[in-house]
């Protein structure tokens, strides 16, 4: 998988890995290579792999947690895709994450243009950038509860004191969308800023030299030369952001936590990401052969997107 | 780096080797610890030391878990491990362990059939699972009273008494039209905080909630129906808040008299008390409109892994005698399932917080008079659906029948997921 | 760079720091005033003089400082593991072409995909086989095998160590791991910094795992801690606020005091490659 190489010219090539052998003469050669990741793998057998197809093998059980596990064939399965509330959670889910990508990567592709023009504070704007990832989510889940807080938030009382009429943050479906995808692209457009930044400085300046000799604007230099240059570095920061993205949980967990009503996302069920779907079937009803089954649709629907992605913008990759 | 490369690497592998070497999990507590686990306001901590000084044969152990006792308890139940001796369970969970009744010791077994005259019947009962077996040991109650300020009321010229609300409110029509001449009065208050909430009180004024005692579903019979057309008269007369409980807006609603009573449990206030201690003596409480119902309340077991069950139930029954669970109302707003505490001295302080009311008048009287509710293991489960759509009606102004066709749906295709068709 | 756009670049970039600062300020003004003065309307904006009072009663309901030694033990000894055997691993993936090569490594991104919450309880049943329920083993073993440290280390070595290098040591006879050693990881370095930093973060504010796997109430994590604080009835926003700042301090202080470092080195380790 080489979707991370930046590409930057000339450079690439040289990084060429050596040419390996096959068969047991190539196994015993690569001993090394071998245990070099074995420490890895061999806790991730036990730790990772192993939770994952215990998941697998729930996924066709009825389970609650305590008592015997019943057969249930493609049951769970069946239930999933007739399961009217599980599919409102992918759409949910992927509005979400439609809403905090589209912005977080745009504003953070202008921070990153900033940050190239701002050639002092450097580091002060780097460190208040990174900021946000220092705390831990569910402190800034209840942070964000009291600014969009429908009657007495903090946003509210900014938009009355502006004389605009306030929105009805957590108690309407799109404002609860937007209130977790903010939490979102706050959370992670100082992140990606820096990440592009990176991009954006490896870009050497004779590029732009000629470009500007050839009479191009500052917009057009942007659209043909920037752009194109820093695909594989926007490549990246989709993938991860999708992935992470459409796993969304905390912020619709504490953000919407309502001591009668757990779990739910709210009014309209606006906030039900599936992760929340599956949390508040697996514990709040104990019912982990279906919690099983619907975090395997959500492996299928993220490794979907991310093939998409990968396509999609590898293809436009010269 | 400052210290090589070789000495960084050694020391960790060390370290954690040296953590690593566990000896094996102990399926409960071991040496002299008999552990108990509760949550915060679940348990009165002067109780508590008590029984601790007082049972010197073993180190008695609290374990203040947070909310999620329930999730606790069945993942160290799955993995066999630390389970505590003695658990609390919530009224609300409790049944969800009745299916694995087994891995609780049956209270029967330990003589609790005596004690059973000294708590109030139906929740007694509530403790049994269907096969007979006693799981758990009753703690407290919820009963459910009207709360409402004397101020507010007063000023939006509605009765402000105890005994005047009482009489002119005593079903949920009276209360709702007295809601309707506050809003005129004070159009920024509303009556009820959110639909769900009513109607989860107007639900368990009744025995019969979503599943019956053989495991069929009834989420679509007249009581339920009964509960829901309530709730939803309070939208039609546009008394809700649309507030969701326990968040930061239904803290501000209260404190800042938005929302000037409400039907709840005993319990509550001790919700309001931390959210709005502004408001305090400003307060009263009423029977609740329709007769009394019961919210929460919770009970004590033992686990099967507790090594010393007799001891283990000689301290659940004194930590509930009746002298000890005035004390827990008196610290933890645990209003009490013995009756007889109800006329202890202690109990009769007047409350500051309710402007010196004798609030266990109220209270007693209807946790005398609750029905015995029969909570299934399922009805949190089918519960969801209710509050979801009576929030939708609630928040985004869904039409009602709409809403019940919908919720109607939802748990038929739930229960019959959970075989309850 | 014409004045102009320089200024213009500044602008947004200070507002862009207004809005990240912000949630933290008011995280500051909650801690250091009263809880009640959170439902204040209009809110209070300004820092109030409760801090300590507030403190206090954190100190009083939770033992913040053991569990905060809990956390520093969990999160070193995590960190140390994963830039360890990442970096190992990672040099194998960038610089060698080993049978089955691709196949793991493609294993190794599906893992990403798969929602952490989902372990929860197969890891319990296999700590309670293993006898860890309850032991800092718990948190610091199963996170030494940090899929995105590979990921991220992978495409740093790919770039950043130069094959000349490694040939040259090949051929003065050193095996894999020589060349592991003595060639890659003195070149690591920025990586393994900000690797090292990011994954210090993640323990300290892991919440999910923690909450599952620990019992003893003298053996918790800073976050599982905090947690307690949370009532049924009524939070009690102002002592929790005052916790959580408390508990975020020490990162911001290694984060500050690292990041002239490793930010400089998250700009290099992202371009390599």
């Amino acid at each position: 998988m080489t979707t991370t190489q930046l590409a930057a010219p000339a450079a690439a090539d040289v990084q060429a890995p050596r040419p390996g052998g096959s068969g047991r003469r190539g196994f015993r050669r690569f001993l090394p290579q071998y245990l070099a990741i074995s420490p890895f793998y061999l806790l991730f057998a036990v730790f990772g792999l192993f939770p994952v197809l215990f998941t697998l093998y729930l996924a066709f059980h009825r389970w609650d947690g305590i008592g015997a596990m019943r057969a249930a064939g493609l049951d769970q399965f069946a239930y999933l895709i007739s399961d009217g509330t599980f599919w409102l959670s992918v759409l949910n889910t992927i509005e979400i994450w439609v809403l905090s990508t589209v912005p977080m990567l745009a504003l953070a592709l202008v921070l990153a243009v900033a940050l190239n023009s701002a050639i002092r504070f450097g580091t002060f704007y780097r460190i208040a950038y990174f900021v946000p990832n220092v705390t831990s989510l569910v402190a800034i889940a209840i942070i964000f509860g009291s600014v969009f807080g429908s009657n007495f938030g903090l946003l509210n009382a900014f938009l009355q004191w502006l004389g605009l009429p306030t929105v009805s943050w957590l108690t309407s479906e799109w404002g609860i969308k937007t209130a977790i995808a903010t939490m979102i692209v706050w959370q992670w457009t100082g992140y990606n800023a820096l990440i592009f930044l990176a991009g954006l400085q490896r870009i050497p300046s004779d590029v732009y030299e000629a470009a500007r000799m050839d009479g191009a604007g500052v917009v057009k230099i942007f659209f043909r030369i920037t752009l194109p240059l820093l695909r594989p570095i926007i490549l990246f920061s989709l993938i991860m952001t999708t992935v992470g993205g459409l796993q969304t949980f905390t912020e619709p967990q504490v953000l919407l936590a309502s001591a009668g009503n757990l779990d739910s996302g709210g009014p309209g069920q606006a906030g039900l990401t599936v992760v929340l779907y599956f949390y508040q079937q697996a514990f709040d009803n104990n019912d982990f052969g279906y919690g099983a089954a619907i975090a395997w649709g959500l492996f299928v629907i993220i490794a979907l997107f991310s093939i998409v992605n990968w396509k999609l913008l590898r293809r436009k990759e010269s | 780096m400052a210290l090589s490369r070789r000495q960084l690497l050694r020391a960790g592998l060390g370290a954690t080797a040296g953590l690593a070497a566990g000896c094996a999990v102990p399926a409960g507590s071991t040496g002299r610890d008999m552990t108990l686990w509760y949550w915060t306001g679940g348990l009165s901590k002067t109780v508590l030391d008590a029984a601790a000084r007082r049972f010197t044969a073993v180190d008695l152990k609290p374990v203040k878990i947070g909310g999620y006792v329930k999730s606790k308890l069945l993942t160290n139940l799955a993995g066999r491990a630390y389970v505590p001796d003695i658990t609390g369970l919530k009224g609300q969970d409790i049944a969800a362990f009745f299916a694995h009744s087994d891995e609780f010791v049956d209270l029967r077994t330990l003589g609790a059939e005596k004690f059973a005259g000294q708590f109030l019947p139906w929740k007694w009962q509530q403790g049994f699972a269907p096969d007979g077996r006693m799981v758990g040991f009753p703690i407290d109650t919820g009963p459910t009273a009207l709360f409402f300020r004397e101020d507010l009321f007063a000023k939006a010229g509605l009765p402000s008494t105890p005994t005047d609300v009482a009489r002119e409110m005593p079903t949920w029509e009276k209360y709702f039209e007295a809601g309707v001449r506050l809003r005129k009065a004070a159009p920024e208050q509303h009556l009820v905080l959110n639909l769900g909430s009513v109607f989860r009180m107007a639900l368990y004024q009744r025995a019969d909630q979503f599943v019956d005692k053989s495991g069929k579903f009834i989420g679509d019979r007249p009581h339920v129906r009964r509960a829901w057309d309530i709730a939803v008269r309070a939208k039609q007369l546009d008394l809700s808040a649309g507030i969701p409980e326990n968040t930061d807006d239904a803290t501000g609603a209260y404190a800042n008299g938005l929302v000037p009573g409400q039907v709840g449990p005993s319990w509550s206030a001790a919700d309001t008390k931390s959210q709005a201690p502004d408001t305090k003596g400003k307060w009263r409480v009423a029977p609740p409109p329709d007769g009394p119902g019961n919210y929460g309340g919770s009970f004590l077991g033992i686990s099967k892994y507790c090594r010393e069950p007799e001891l283990a139930f000689e301290i659940v029954t004194w930590l509930l005698n009746p002298d000890n669970q005035v004390q827990g109302y008196l610290d933890e707003v645990l209003f009490p399932s013995s009756p007889e505490s109800f006329t202890k001295p202690a109990m009769r302080t007047p409350d500051e917080f309710f402007g010196g009311q004798v609030t266990v008048d109220v209270f007693a009287d209807s946790a005398r008079g609750v029905p015995p509710i029969y909570l299934s293991p399922y009805e949190d489960i089918l519960f969801q659906a209710y509050l979801d759509e009576l929030s939708n009606v609630d928040s985004l102004g869904k039409a009602p029948e709409a809403a019940w066709r919908d919720t109607q749906d939802r748990v038929h295709q739930v229960a019959e997921h959970w075989g309850l068709a | 760079m014409t004045r102009s756009r320089t200024l213009a670049a500044h602008a947004v970039l200070l507002l862009g720091v207004l809005v990240s600062i912000f949630p933290f300020y008011w995280m500051i003004v909650l801690a250091t005033n009263t809880t009640a003065d959170t439902f204040r309307f209009p809110p209070k904006l300004t820092l109030g003089p409760q801090l300590f009072e507030n403190l206090g009663r954190v100190f009083g309901n939770i033992d913040f400082f053991g569990s905060m030694l809990n956390t520093v033990i969990v999160a070193v000894l995590t960190t140390a593991a994963v830039l360890l055997f990442d970096s190992m691993a990672a040099f194998a993936f960038a610089k060698f072409d080993f049978p089955g090569r691709r196949f793991l490594f493609v294993v190794l991104l599906g893992t990403f995909m798969i929602p952490a919450q989902l372990n929860a309880i197969p890891q319990f049943v296999v700590m309670a086989h293993l006898g860890w329920v309850g032991s800092l083993a718990a948190l610091v073993v199963p996170a030494a095998a940090n899929a995105f440290g590979i990921f991220w280390m992978r495409q740093y070595i790919e770039g950043a160590v130069p094959d000349e290098l490694l040939d040259a040591a090949r051929i003065d006879g050193c095996g894999f791991f020589r060349q592991y050693w003595h060639v890659t990881l003195p070149v690591l370095r920025p990586a393994l910094a900000f690797l090292g930093i990011f994954t210090f973060i993640g323990v300290w504010n892991d919440y999910l795992w923690p909450l599952v796997v620990l019992v003893d109430p003298d053996r918790l994590t800073l976050q599982v801690a905090l947690s307690q604080l949370n009532s049924v009835h009524g939070t009690d926003y102002s002592m929790i606020m005052a916790g959580t700042l408390l508990a975020v301090l020490p990162l911001i202080a290694v984060f500050v005091l690292g990041a002239r470092n490793f930010v400089a080195d998250l700009v290099q380790g992202a371009v390599r490659g």
